[in-house]
């Protein structure tokens, strides 16, 4: 176990395959130079006080890249490396999923304000697991069911949350409103 | 450390599961549109928890909640000077009449006119009942080597000095910059947004004096000294040892500065259901005779003198003020150079 | 003082009276604080219409036990599932995740229930003992030596990165620069906010550590079965043995167990810091201090016992500026105060003349819920753990649908769903391609804590950069910043050598 210096939790050990190619290790850089950038131009004309940190960390976040550009630079042309993405954006079935999670859950925040979390969570807990491969309509219905009634009894009665509410929770108010 | 709070509260909690899902959507469907106010009111607090607006808001709606028949629940939007509350509320609150806002005036309007937000006073809200009246104070700890406040605008002569104050953009902030440009002092304020902290740091030393506004520091009782006041008078001379009002000792002329908390709510919101209005208004008013409220301000720990109700007039009159106050400071009070 | 032994037994004998409410509170705490985006301050604002109209007793012992179990239950979905509740528990997950992926992860949460009850168990004795001394000591911790305990934190960065110092210092600074964003510190003049009202207030928190942490792994969990699958832990159904196995291991630890515990509750005392700072300071001082540095990260224990301890180690001290000064300390205090000043108690040094029973009593309340929560989660700890055993295709949605409302719910903006999200998929970028998630984060946290400190140093020196090394303890501090940098370096330089020289002499033996 000494051996394996896993120093991050998330850290997973990368592919073989996807070593040689280094292009995807400048996706985080990249981001980081383009946010900086913005940073310093949006803070240009403030008082030192306001921008002495960006500034500092800004130019040393620059030059740590510049050093990471001299390095990979440096491996091209001894080829030992190339500048593709390697595995990162290959339409492996689990980076299928991965895709569809995301789209999901997207669908899910834009469509919140209007079908309210009762639909909303139902839906996205449904297609998700469908997305992941789960086949059993019992599960499918049961869980998503489950997670929507205990979310619903959890988070907006019991702790009170304002989540968005649409034709179930009004259902359900009127319902309770009207029994009360 | 985290200070982004939801706040809320007044909410059916142990009202059973059912009956609290019953209350939660009803206002929209169920209840009538025309009575007024017909569901609880939702308060911006552009301040931290636990801060001076709490607890005058409390205490308040200890009263005002029952003359009008609805609860109040409130939520806390320290960031960015309090522009995040205003913003808040202007801009994501319904225009309904409940939704309300209580805030500092004072800062919050210098912060209006330093950082130019995206919305309009008196076009966009209006105060329309003031509660206190707190004047700014300068405090020392009690073992301080200052014991007036002459010795502490000597000491400014001499080097500069550095004040803790709850914010850059604030009453107290400006009369301490005016002594120092009255008397040649040089002061250092050093921010520490909001008032418990800046208290700290007078507390443990690393400021050598404070200023904020007096009800705060009288709560605190005999863990500091108050200097002076920036008023005609010092209403609390009993409590703070005869301090002076801060132009009777250097004859100088700066304007009063305190700081007035004030209810607030959508100014076309106001315009459109003038009766609605009216009822808020006159309610407010009735609170400041209603033992419950000063019973409830009284346990808190804070001197009940500052409690002064103001009008809609008063309050914009006062919140104008600022805003000329905050143009001649301009430079001093915000981040943007020229 | 006001203190004698009748006041002792009589405190004794109300915290076990009021067992009936401490409880369902530590219960409903222990919920709180495994659900991401709550958190014990914002809980017990909405509760605060309840505990208004309760007796002053009843509400302190309610408050208080809720705030110290919150601190328990969020190191619970961190080992388990990488979803760390708020920032004091994302230490935790550093070796917590870890050894919940070897298998360990029943082990890994009695570690993190032990740690945190007897961190906070003697810490909150402790305070009872000591009060009127500790008050003052928060005092001693001022804006310039918070800028050096902050540092302490950011060093992790590149403690962690040990693998790609350069890829491990790049996600850290970019993180530090997240970190500016918002409202600067002395004028309140948003920047970097990209026009977000939303983001005035700097970089939402939980928003941040639920999209890096806990959605951004569910992107690779996707290639598994289960978090942990079934053929990998060796017996299906839940034994104590395991659970014995790490109460062993606690035994082990004991000393670093008290001392991350005082820790803590100093980081606590100091009024506007707070678990987050307390639990990354910990983390970082039981590696310095360790023989083994390198196992940090991998699923070591004492990486899961420090930050644990110390977070709970919090949780007594913060109530101390409270009631000794009667000024809160943070936000789940600030709370407190409004209930204590509805009841028309006056805070501050009087209270432990004026009324002991009540400044005390407090302390007293939060040992009894600490010893409950041992007593009450001990024994479920062999039931929790199942759950890396779910399939992958039905926790995964679960992970994700809960934390995207969870996100929702500190601040009830739907913008922070979306930053989740955005977080989400930052975080499986920097995660595949090698650059530290955890770096990132700790950028995130701790950056904007270290310029508020620092930019009120420098107003405070008046431009004179020497003020940072202007106090005695200040200077002790930076010491150890340096020694902390050095010792594990050192330390993994002598065992490499140590290696070296035994691999010589085995070759050389043959």
């Amino acid at each position: 176990m000494a051996e394996n210096n896993l120093n991050s939790p998330a850290d997973q050990p990368r592919l073989e395959s996807e070593r040689p190619a280094v292009g995807a290790d400048l996706i985080i850089p990249g981001l980081a130079v383009a946010f900086t950038t913005y940073y310093l131009i949006g803070t240009a004309s403030l008082t030192w006080e306001a921008k002495a940190n960006g500034v500092v960390v800004g130019l040393l976040l620059y030059a740590l890249v510049a050093v990471q550009l001299v390095r990979i630079g440096l491996r091209i042309a001894r080829r030992e490396t190339t500048l593709g993405f390697g595995g990162l954006f290959e339409m492996t079935s689990p980076q299928k999923q991965r895709i569809a999670l995301v789209v999901i859950t997207a669908l899910f925040i834009v469509t919140l304000s209007w079908v309210g979390v009762a639909i909303g969570l139902f839906a996205a807990m449904f297609a998700s697991m469908w997305a992941l491969g789960e086949r059993d309509w019992r599960s499918l219905i049961g869980v998503s069911l489950g997670t929507t009634a205990t979310v619903y009894l959890l988070f907006i009665v019991f702790l009170q949350l304002r989540l968005p509410r649409g034709p179930v929770e009004y259902v359900i108010a009127w319902l309770t409103g009207a029994g009360a | 450390m985290n200070n982004r709070i939801r706040a809320v509260s007044r909410r059916t909690f142990l009202g059973g599961a059912m009956a609290g899902a019953g209350t939660i959507a009803m206002p929209s469907l169920v209840r009538s549109q025309d009575a007024y106010p017909s569901e609880t009111f939702r308060v911006v607090i552009p301040t931290r928890q636990g801060g001076g607006a709490e607890r005058i808001a409390r205490a308040f709606d200890a009263a005002w909640s029952q003359l009008l028949g609805q609860p109040f629940e409130y939520e806390f939007f320290p960031g960015a000077a309090g522009q995040i509350g205003y913003e808040v509320f202007v801009k994501q609150r319904e225009h309904n009449g409940h939704n309300l806002l209580f805030g500092n005036m004072g800062p919050e309007m210098i912060m209006y006119a330093t950082q130019k937000p995206d919305y309009k006073f008196p076009e966009d809200y209006i105060y329309f009942c003031r509660t206190d009246v707190d004047d700014s104070c300068v405090f020392v700890r009690k073992d301080s080597e200052f014991q007036d406040i002459q010795q502490v605008v000597d000491a400014a002569k001499q080097r500069a000095l550095n004040v803790a104050v709850s914010r850059i953009p604030h009453p107290a902030s400006i009369g301490i910059l005016a002594l120092g440009e009255q008397t040649g002092g040089t002061f250092n304020l050093v921010p520490y947004q909001g008032g418990n902290p800046t208290q700290v740091a007078v507390l443990n030393g690393e400021a050598d004096i404070g200023t904020l506004p007096i009800a705060g520091i009288l709560q605190l009782g005999d863990q500091f000294r108050v200097l002076t006041v920036f008023n005609k008078e010092n209403i609390f001379a009993e409590q703070t040892n005869n301090a002076p009002p801060v132009n009777e000792v250097f004859g100088t002329t700066i304007p009063d500065l305190y700081s007035s908390r004030s209810w607030a709510v959508h100014t076309n919101w106001a315009d459109e259901n003038p009766d609605k209005f009216q009822k808020l208004v006159d309610t407010s008013k009735q609170v400041f005779e209603d033992p419950k409220f000063l019973e409830a301000y009284e346990k808190t720990g804070a001197p009940v003198e500052v409690i002064k109700y103001g009008d809609r007039e008063t309050c914009t009159e006062y919140a104008l003020s600022m805003v000329e106050f905050a143009q001649r400071y301009a430079e001093i009070l915000s981040a943007e150079k020229g | 003082m006001g203190w004698d032994g009748a006041l002792f037994v009589e405190l004794i004998g109300n915290s076990f009276q009021l067992l009936w409410v401490i409880v369902p509170a530590v219960l409903f705490g222990i919920v709180i604080g495994a659900l991401p985006g709550f958190s014990a301050s914002n809980t017990l604002i909405i509760l605060l219409p309840l505990t208004l109209t309760m007796d002053l007793d009843v509400a302190l012992a309610f408050m208080a036990s809720v705030y110290a179990s919150s601190h328990l239950g969020g190191g619970i979905p961190a080992i388990l599932v990488n979803m760390p509740g708020d920032g004091g528990s994302v230490p935790t997950t550093f070796d917590g995740y870890p050894m919940t992926l070897q298998g360990k992860g029943q082990q890994a949460l009695v570690l993190c229930f032990v740690a945190s009850t007897i961190g906070g168990l003697i810490t909150s004795l402790a305070t009872v003992a000591l009060l009127p001394y500790l008050a003052p000591l928060g005092l001693y911790l001022r804006s310039v030596e918070m800028v050096v305990v902050m540092v302490f934190g950011l060093v992790l960065i590149a403690a962690i990165a040990s693998d790609d110092l350069l890829k491990g210092l790049i996600g850290g600074f970019f993180g530090l620069m997240l970190g500016l964003i918002g409202a600067d510190h002395i004028y309140s003049t948003p920047r970097g906010t990209f026009g977000f009202l939303e983001l005035y207030d700097g970089v939402p928190i939980v928003a941040a550590l639920i999209g890096l942490f806990a959605i951004a792994e569910t992107f690779s969990m996707v290639e598994r079965e289960a978090i942990v699958p079934k053929s990998e832990t060796d017996i299906a159904r839940p034994r104590w043995a395991d659970t014995i196995d790490g109460l062993r291991i606690n035994l082990k630890y004991w000393w670093q167990t008290i001392w991350t515990a005082f820790l803590g509750m100093l980081i606590g005392i100091v009024p506007g810091a707070g678990a987050t700072i307390a639990s990354f300071v910990a983390y970082q001082q039981s590696r310095m201090f360790s023989k083994t540095p390198h196992l940090y990260g991998t699923g070591h224990p004492p990486g899961i016992i420090a930050p644990e301890s110390a977070n709970n180690g919090v949780t007594s001290g913060t109530l101390v500026p409270l009631m000794a000064i009667g000024v809160p300390g943070g936000a789940t205090s600030a709370v407190m105060m409004v209930v204590l000043q509805y009841q028309g108690i006056v805070l501050g040094p009087r209270l432990f003349i004026e009324t002991p029973a009540l400044a005390y009593g407090v302390f007293f309340y939060m040992t009894m819920s600490y010893a409950v929560m041992l007593l009450m989660i001990l024994p479920l700890a062999r039931y929790m753990s199942k759950v890396v055993n779910m399939p992958t295709r039905i926790i995964v949605p679960l992970i994700i649908t809960l934390t995207i409302i969870g996100a929702f719910a500190n601040r009830e903006y739907i913008f922070d769903m979306w930053l989740a999200l955005i977080f989400a998929v930052l975080g499986y970028l920097a995660l595949r391609t090698g650059y530290h998630v955890t770096g990132l984060l700790i950028g995130i946290l701790l950056g904007p804590l270290f310029e508020q400190y620092l930019l009120r140093s420098l107003r405070l020196g008046q431009g004179d950069l020497t003020i940072l090394f202007s106090s005695t303890l200040a200077n002790i501090l930076w010491v150890l910043v340096v020694l902390s940098l050095l010792l594990p370096w050192l330390r993994t330089r002598q065992t490499q050598r140590a290696l070296e020289r035994a691999g010589d002499t085995a070759r050389s033996g043959l």
